[in-house]
């Protein structure tokens, strides 16, 4: 899980900061944001995932998707991110596809 | 200031182009270990290749070997094996083939949890294949408290979503 949740971060933290730069938005609570975010999310897959491993293709799906409404939602709450709603959406998308992406093509 | 975010951006780069196979994980996938203990005399016997079946009868009747997609497979070194999938089937059967040049079936189990260990005794004509007692049966508990608690957060924002936006169409 450690593991996974750094790698994690390093991956979801390479998007933020390449969106941000290309946006011109503060990279730093952004960045904050996404790693506490992952914090969250990570201990809640990992559960959900222990919980219903018997289905784990059904719940790593619902999950994820569940995991980029609460990420996006974070991203806008935080009033230093100054990020839009589409942007915290488009973000955490971005963020979630390149983390799951590479996690689905990785071998352990 | 952006070249110093520049510089971090092209380290994080840097830092994810491999020079080899990455062993890690960014998607959890369900794994199994199976770790050999032999019950026979003479020379310890060494793996030379193996087959995982999954069925969905308990019988394994319908057994059909783990298809190798990706990073999904079985691999095999001298005394243990590790399997991934991307989900696994109810029940489960090993085939394996040792230095002896026999190869061995183990009895039917059951997938015993996302990250499941097992101990496989090496027996004169078969494999006997029994999950490991240890923190798994544990890991119940620990996974309430951690639901709760995620599932505490996940409640706490989303009422504060509900409570912004009730406030945000009171303004408007």
């Amino acid at each position: 899980m450690i593991v996974t949740l750094v790698i994690t971060v390093l991956v979801e933290g390479a998007v933020v900061i390449g969106y941000s730069l290309w946006r011109n938005k503060p990279v730093q609570p952004i960045l904050l944001t996404s790693i506490f975010g992952n914090l969250i999310t990570q201990s809640f897959l990992w559960v959900v995932l222990n919980l219903f491993f018997q289905n784990y293709l059904i719940t790593l799906s619902l999950s994820e998707f569940l995991i980029w409404v609460v990420e996006s939602a974070l991203l806008y709450y935080i009033p230093a991110n100054r990020l839009h709603l589409t942007d915290a959406i488009i973000l955490s998308l971005a963020m979630n596809l390149a983390s799951f992406g590479l996690g689905w093509v990785l071998p352990l | 200031m952006q070249l110093k975010f520049r510089k971090m951006f092209l380290l994080c780069v840097l830092v994810f182009l491999p020079k080899h196979v990455v062993h890690a994980d960014t998607g959890p996938k369900p794994s199994m270990d199976f770790e050999f203990k032999q019950e026979l005399t003479g020379e310890p016997l060494t793996i030379i290749s193996g087959v995982l079946y999954e069925c969905d009868q308990s019988d394994c009747s319908d057994a059909t070997p783990l298809e190798e997609v990706g990073p999904q497979g079985l691999s095999c070194g001298p005394q243990s094996c590790r399997a991934i999938g991307y989900g696994f089937a109810p029940f489960h059967r090993l085939e394996i083939e040792f230095s002896d040049g026999q190869t061995r079936q183990s009895n039917v189990f059951e997938t015993a949890g996302f990250d499941s260990k097992y101990t496989v005794t090496v027996r004169p004509n078969d494999l006997l294949v029994e999950a490991q007692f240890g923190l798994g049966v544990l890991l119940p508990t620990g996974i309430v408290i951690m639901a709760c608690l995620c599932a505490l957060v996940v409640l706490g924002l989303v009422v504060g979503l509900v409570v912004f936006l009730v406030r945000r169409s009171r303004k408007n």
